[in-house]
């Protein structure tokens, strides 16, 4: 299995990271080199929420083929922001089925407001929203971003979930500014109004993640 | 294999601009009057039958630009090679608007033997997003082809006639003003067309006739026009063919570095701990006095984030903890994971947590954090800067953590490969030696450390440098080639050194040992610098003695008291001064200025230069001690949580005068990290 999480192994060696060390972790850049970089120890937290039972999504990553890992929602907080976590040691912030963070993936979403894009979504509506991105930038700042967004309604799409197909609506959410542009697709299922399918851009570093529910 | 590849950034086609075979912006060997993006750095280099020229462009401000270059012309000295280095400086004058150009005042090899010694202002406008047009006037060597009278001359008769350059090598290196602007004046103009992102056409009208090249290695200049073809890469990397004055063709490649862009923005490191909800002390199974044990489930979650706790004390709902981050380059990323641990471990009614943070042993600072606005800010879209607004930073001067049994002594080892590069020196434009150091480091008590590193070169040619010390100096520096010549398996630095804190923003440091290749002795530093504060003062004295050639026990009989007074500054936008004032190890006295551009990653270039009390004359070649230097931070290259970094200091040429000694952990370094200003400049990295 591929992993998700981005690992920068190869510029370590030039570096000369490499090295024997009291620090085991320092030590380990090298034995990974040798090893295999796909290697990685599932997180025994990680293990604990899936073995219990807790939401799970499968999510990839479109611009690397074959890169997917598994996220378990691991707390809710009291403004209903959920934390998910991955085998590899990522993290997630969601609300709703909406990424509004990501943690680990080379160009993270410190944090995100997708409230109006969402409320169309629920409410079924096609309309224009704002959308708010705080980036982590290459200097280590935070830098917010604010999109206008067109979220229609494309179709009605089967969901193949596996114990059963969820009947869904297709919405399609364009969104702009002035130097970027991306487009999210949110399969909603009717009835529930549940997300149970996504994409869903996070930066320019990382691109886009599909997210699937997967039924317990 | 799960290498990823983060996508370039989206907008390749920005990192296209300008430069010259001078590696400056410029057409071919004319300069621009359009400056490259702020803080670009570009290293160039080109080659035509004859000559090679290495050139490093720093965009220091968005108005000044930088150069060093290293050039090597063949046969430039009757029959012998030229290795010839020289600076450049450019500053913005006008930027370019809808209908003005941008405008351009520069100088070329301003300090170095003068080769290359010209002045110019140089006009550019772009038209589209295609062609760009320049037009300037040029004095010097600028002014060698097409030249006239110059028109500056109407202020005063003395600009129409260049002095003479005293070419002489030991008059280097001096600022040649008298010659600025003066002497005949010439144009220069050019056009540069974009097809498409990929590829550029240039072509010029030069007025540089060539005259020492014709003169001196033969060439043949027979038309005053240049023009270039350019390949751009997607990463901003190019490639230029040139016809050079109708008789030789070059080849310039460059590449550009954006040190406000590492490749991966944010990091690669795993996820900071989930902030779960709040727990009561029974959910926890939690007492007061299972904390302080050294392997407690609070001190194993820090580890896990590879944090040591050595200190902590809990009074009513606050809770102090003094901390060791040994991973995180951004202080404000400990802190932040601290605050998450200390959340998820500590009972709900602690609701106050003061981290200290740490440096070889002393506390350096003190952060206190809510619990409400961890949880309140975890995802809010400006939790960043809200967090760092509701957080308050003081000094701890004396920890309020009680301490963890069982912390010290601690013990680390490392064996890595090393690299000891010196660069462009006047024969060779690149020696290093390669090969294994070993470093071992105890602390027996909280502050004192007993280090030491001994090396094995494998291979290299520092030692074959054949110039011999001409220095009328004590020879305090220009030795340094029978160090690597006289040894082999060599001791870098044993040491003891003790770390303390004198009082309220005052920190001190001793030292004793083998301090460093070339000398051993005892070194004493103290140092004021307030957490919130942009200026600190320092004050250093050291007795030196200089080593036996072999690296290992010996001394010579050279010895020295050397310090100096220091002053540092954080001008902001990540600007750092320094001056240090004292005695140098030749036993002159003088000052060295430094300017350091730090950007808010880490990636730090800088310059600086000493004058002293030694005449340019006794100095020799180069007149007094000057270079650059820039450092590239672990993380920055690999996306690592890693400390450390990698960095040179590039000097023109090493002499004595000016020379300083280079003692391991200078104060200003080691306590910056967990102050104010540095942690504001990386707090992005608080919830990452």
């Amino acid at each position: 299995m591929t992993v998700l999480r981005p690992l920068g192994f190869m510029f370590a060696l030039i570096a000369g990271l490499s090295g024997c060390s009291s620090d085991a972790e320092k030590s380990n850049l090298l034995k990974k080199l040798v090893s295999g970089q796909g290697e990685v120890v599932p997180d025994p937290t990680f293990l604990a929420y899936e073995q219990a039972g807790a939401p799970t999504y499968l999510v990839s990553l479109e611009a690397k083929k074959q890169a997917y890992t598994i996220f378990v929602r691991q707390t809710t907080n009291a403004k209903g922001e959920e934390t998910w976590i991955s085998l590899d040691k990522l993290s997630l912030g969601m609300k709703n089925g909406m990424i509004i963070a990501t943690r680990g993936m080379g160009g993270d979403q410190l944090a995100g407001d997708p409230s109006q894009t969402l409320a169309a979504l629920k409410a079924g509506r096609n309309e224009v929203t704002e959308r708010f991105v705080t980036l982590l930038n290459g200097e280590s700042q935070a830098e917010t971003l604010a999109f206008r967004c067109a979220v229609e309604r494309q179709r009605q799409a089967d969901v193949d979930l596996g114990p059963y197909t969820a009947d869904t609506d297709l919405f399609y959410e364009t969104c702009r500014n002035g130097q970027i542009r991306f487009r999210n697709l949110f399969w909603v299922e009717r009835g529930s109004r549940n997300l149970v399918q996504s994409r869903q851009w996070i930066s320019e570093t990382v691109g886009t993640l599909a997210l699937r529910a997967v039924p317990r | 294999m799960g290498i990823f590849c983060a996508t370039g950034p989206a907008g390749a086609t920005d990192l296209r601009f300008s430069a010259s075979s001078y590696g400056t912006p410029g057409l071919i060997d004319m300069p621009t009057g359009s400056p490259w993006p702020d803080g670009t750095l570009g290293l160039s280099s080109v080659l035509t039958k004859d000559m090679q020229k290495y050139t490093l462009t720093f965009q220091i401000t968005p108005r000044i630009f930088g150069s060093f270059r290293y050039s090597i012309l063949n046969g430039y000295d009757a029959g012998e090679n030229r290795y010839d280095r020289s600076f450049d400086f450019g500053y913005l004058l006008m930027e370019e608007t809808q209908y003005r150009p941008a405008l351009s005042i520069g100088l070329r090899d301003f300090g170095g033997t003068g080769i290359y010694g010209s002045e110019y202002i140089a006009a550019t406008k772009t038209f589209g997003d295609k062609l760009t047009l320049t037009g300037g006037i040029g004095w010097g060597r600028l002014a060698s082809y097409g030249g006239f009278t110059n028109p500056l001359g109407i202020i005063d008769d003395s600009f129409e006639t260049r002095p003479i350059q005293d070419v002489s090598i030991n008059n280097t290196g001096r600022l040649d003003i008298k010659q600025w602007f003066h002497g005949d004046a010439a144009f220069f103009g050019g056009v540069e067309y974009r097809f498409n992102p990929r590829l550029t056409l240039k072509a010029e009208y030069s007025s540089d006739a060539y005259e020492r090249e014709t003169l001196k290695m033969g060439f043949d200049h027979k038309t005053p026009f240049n023009a270039s073809l350019t390949y751009g890469f997607k990463n901003g990397a190019e490639v230029s063919v040139y016809a050079l004055h109708g008789s030789e063709i070059g080849i310039r490649g460059s590449i550009p570095i954006t040190p406000q862009k590492p490749k991966f923005p944010s990091g690669i490191e795993e996820a900071p701990p989930t902030l779960m909800q709040r727990q009561t002390q029974a959910a926890l199974s939690w007492d007061a006095n299972s904390v302080r044990q050294k392997d407690s489930s609070l001190s194993m979650a820090l580890k896990d984030q590879g944090l040591t706790l050595e200190g902590i004390t809990i009074e009513g709902d606050t809770a102090t903890v003094r901390f060791v981050n040994g991973r995180y380059p951004a202080e404000a990323q400990a802190l932040g994971r601290a605050a998450r641990v200390l959340a998820n471990q500590l009972p709900a009614d602690i609701t106050t947590f003061r981290l200290e943070a740490m440096a070889n042993g002393v506390t350096t600072s003190r952060t206190t954090l809510r619990r409400s606005d961890l949880e309140s800010l975890e995802y809010d879209l400006d939790g960043s800067w809200r967090s760092f607004a509701r957080a308050d930073f003081e000094d701890a001067a004396h920890s309020e953590a009680a301490p963890i049994a069982g912390i010290y002594p601690k013990f680390n080892w490392r064996i890595t490969p090393y690299l000891d590069p010196s660069l462009f020196d006047p024969d060779n434009p690149v020696r290093a030696d390669f090969g294994v150091q070993a470093a071992a480091s105890l602390e027996p008590a909280r502050g004192l450390v007993f280090s030491a590193a001994v090396r094995q070169p494998v291979a290299g040619n520092l030692a074959t440098s054949t110039r011999p010390s001409n220095s009328v100096l004590p020879h305090v520096r220009t030795d340094s080639a029978e160090y690597a010549k006289q040894s082999d398996l060599e001791i870098k630095y044993l040491t003891a050194e003790y770390f303390f804190r004198p009082g309220k923003d005052l920190y001190g440091r001793a030292t004793v040992g083998y301090l460093e290749t070339m000398y051993g002795g005892v070194s004493g530093e103290l140092l004021w610098k307030p957490v919130n504060g942009p200026l600190a003062l320092g004050a250093e004295l050291n007795y030196v003695k200089k080593r036996d050639f072999d690296q290992m026990f010996g001394f010579q009989d050279y010895d020295i008291v050397t310090g100096h007074a220091s002053a540092y500054y954080d001008f902001g936008g990540g600007y750092l001064g320094q001056l240090d004032v004292g005695r140098y190890l030749a036993g002159d006295y003088g000052a060295t200025f430094s300017v350091d551009r730090e950007f808010d990653n880490g990636f730090r270039v800088g310059a600086f230069f000493t004058l002293t009390d030694v005449s340019f004359d006794d100095f020799g070649e180069g007149s007094f001690d000057k270079g650059i230097r820039f450092s590239v931070p672990v993380d920055w290259l690999t996306g690592a949580a890693t400390q450390g970094g990698y960095g040179t200091t590039i000097r023109p040429v090493v002499r004595d005068g000016g020379a300083r000694l280079d003692v391991r952990n200078r104060l200003y370094d080691v306590v910056r990290h967990s102050h104010t200003p540095e942690l504001e400049d990386r707090w992005g990295k608080f919830w990452r």
